[in-house]
């Protein structure tokens, strides 16, 4: 047992290390204070409960309050009802992990505006224990204002860019017959990466049908404009029933005339929906998937320099054919160029996902955007799918009683008679004796407004059965008597058919026809 | 203006030549019957129509055949029509008997020099 003397020595020992320690602390802590004040900077410190506890000058000048009105958990009653919350929350939040914390907020100044600031706190450890946190703030309101206004322009660029972008794109791709057309477009998400990428398709004659992908290099407005120029022009030439080289030459040519720095890549693939077979050119572009069977396979061949390098580029055709059922996929950089991932890996993981989802045309174009872009687009996607529909043997159609209707029905009729191999005379009289009867429907459903009626063409064994019915409300035909238009127009469908049949009740009129095809090829 | 078919119209010596390309059917007669009426004056004989780059042709199309004849006749000019003897419209105008009224020549310069 220590001795009272000893021990009283020892607290006054102690006592006096303590006032010591005092002094200094209190020393320190006045030059803190003295050099905060003075700080150019908002300098703030928090006790180990996250109350402030002091706050410096500059501070108090910008909020026009006393010390004391900040103190504690106060401060906050200055920042913008706006930020007000988060930033308690964050506050907190950081505190209790013992975190850095820092949160740019709008404060109010002592003139009733709000400026926005940023504040930044770390926790302080004295000899190794927690003692609260120290903190600075500045004010970045000309800064915040100039990035706002930033952004404000640069997100109306994006966005004027996106709109016209989108307003070029096919609004809804065309309705063609024997073939099933799916394109997806995604505007790039990051920034102002918008760019020219557009996708077509356009239907040259009875068989042929123009599909194309391009990218104008470069981005913003001006790539989408020039964009929507190289679509229409592009459209133009192919029009004119030239392969995909002529076209190409063509609009490299219109390229140089107009304006000698605009570059882009394309690829044009004609596909003939008869044959299957494909005509493709490619323009600096990343090949052309075929999707069939299980496999996917790239047309690599018919390769040249992007449009608007050179003045006079020979372009060349290649060929390949595409099996009714497997898919062409023709898409833009966007989909398959990522900064950490080959090129190659990415095409072949391209083939991989669309020889995965066969069956549905728009469920595979879904899929291969999923995969591809998932999270975001860091360049423009655009992606346009092509497949063959099979051969039909069989039209059922339920059609308006509408004489506008009668040109889809004929490429109908004669697309099916193609394929069965029917000669030209043979597809032109079958054609015209169905819609003689189709025509009759029509005229006979004269009165409500949405009369419909049904037309069937069925091919077996080298014969034709076609049938045409209309039913509801119709009136007997104008000529019985044989004479004027729809009178011939039996005649007509008598003398083309082998054998028809007219049934006409009360329900409705019925025309039934029967002809044996002769010929398998050209007549 | 039609989308499905085209008249061009030319005068050819004493002859007004209408080549009709395209698809005629219920939907356009009406445009082809006021290109091929205001296309006749009084001083021709007549007019020639050149059915060589016509596609299809329907029973509304065989009745304005018709019809231009009898139009045509009644101002004591005639109608001609040219058809080359390939075409698969052939056949309909054989069996509605167009040639009763319109005599039928294989190319424009036989309508042409035909007496």
């Amino acid at each position: 047992m220590r001795s009272p003397k000893l021990w009283t020595r020892g607290l006054r020992h102690e006592q006096d290390d303590l006032r010591e320690t005092l002094a200094r602390v209190s020393e320190s802590e006045h030059r803190f204070r003295e050099l905060a004040d003075s700080a150019p900077v908002f300098i703030w410190t928090a006790n180990k409960d996250g109350l402030i506890d002091f706050i410096n000058r500059s501070w108090l000048e910008f909020t026009g309050r006393e010390q004391r009105e900040e103190l504690g958990d106060s401060w906050t009653v200055g920042v913008h009802p706006d930020d007000a919350e988060s930033v308690r929350d964050s506050w907190w939040k950081a505190f209790r992990a013992r975190e850095p914390w820092e949160r740019e907020y709008r404060l109010q100044r002592h003139d009733g505006s709000y400026r926005w600031i940023v504040d930044r706190g770390r926790p302080r450890l004295v000899d190794g224990t927690f003692a609260g946190y120290v903190g600075t703030a500045t004010d970045i309101h000309e800064h915040k204002e100039m990035e706002e206004r930033l952004e404000l322009a640069y997100r109306r660029d994006h966005e004027i860019a996106a709109t016209l972008q989108r307003s070029l794109l096919p609004e809804r791709l065309p309705a063609i017959d024997g073939m099933e057309l799916e394109g997806r477009y995604l505007p790039a998400t990051s920034g102002a990466a918008i760019g020219g990428d557009w996708y077509d398709a356009v239907e040259l004659d009875e068989t042929r049908v123009a599909v194309v992908v391009g990218d104008v290099v470069g981005h913003g407005l001006r790539a989408a404009t020039v964009m929507g120029q190289l679509r229409n022009a592009f459209r133009a030439y192919a029009l004119l029933g030239s392969s995909p080289a002529e076209t190409f030459g063509r609009l490299n040519r219109l390229l140089a005339l107009d304006r000698g720095d605009v570059m882009a890549t394309a690829l044009y693939a004609l596909v003939d929906r008869d044959s299957g077979t494909v005509e493709y050119c490619s323009a600096g572009h990343l090949p052309a998937v075929v999707v069939g069977g299980g496999g996917a396979r790239f047309l690599e061949r018919g390769r040249s320099v992007p449009l608007g390098t050179a003045d006079h580029v020979t372009y060349r055709d290649a060929h390949d054919r595409l099996e009714p059922g497997s898919t062409l996929l023709l898409y833009t950089d966007g989909l398959v160029e990522r900064r950490d991932v080959a090129l190659d890996e990415r095409l072949v993981r391209l083939g991989e996902v669309a020889s995965a989802m066969e069956g549905d045309l728009a469920a595979m174009c879904d899929a291969i955007v999923e995969d591809a872009v998932g999270e975001g687009a860091p360049d423009d996607v655009a992606l346009l799918a092509v497949r063959l529909s099979p051969a039909t043997e069989h039209l059922s159609l339920r059609l308006a009683a509408d004489p506008a209707v009668l040109a889809g029905v004929r490429r109908r009729i004669e697309r099916l008679l193609r394929a069965a191999g029917a000669s030209r005379h043979e597809q032109y009289e079958l054609t015209l004796a169905i819609c003689e009867a189709a025509a009759n429907a029509i005229e006979h459903a004269y009165g409500p407004v949405d009369a419909e009626f049904e037309l069937e063409v069925r091919l077996s064994e080298g014969q034709l059965a076609a049938t045409v019915r209309d039913r509801g409300s119709w009136r007997e035909p104008r000529h019985e008597t044989g004479e004027g238009t729809r009178g011939r127009g039996l005649g007509i469908i008598e003398g083309l058919m082998d054998d028809v049949e007219v049934t006409r009740s009360e329900t409705g009129t019925t025309v039934r026809m029967l002809r044996t095809l002769t010929s398998s090829g050209d007549g | 203006m039609s989308t499905l078919a085209d008249v061009a119209l030319e005068r050819v010596d004493s002859w007004t030549v209408a080549r009709v390309s395209g698809e005629l059917d219920m939907t356009n007669t009406s445009y082809v019957r006021d290109q091929l009426t205001r296309s006749v004056p009084g001083d021709v004989d007549g007019l020639v129509t050149d059915l060589s780059g016509t596609l299809y042709l329907d029973s509304a199309a065989i009745e304005l055949l018709f019809e231009m004849a009898r139009r045509l006749g009644r101002r004591r000019q005639r109608l001609r029509i040219v058809m080359p003897p390939e075409s698969p419209l052939g056949r309909v105008l054989e069996l509605t008997d167009v040639k009763a009224v319109a005599p039928i020549h294989p190319t424009l310069a036989e309508a042409l020099a035909s007496g």
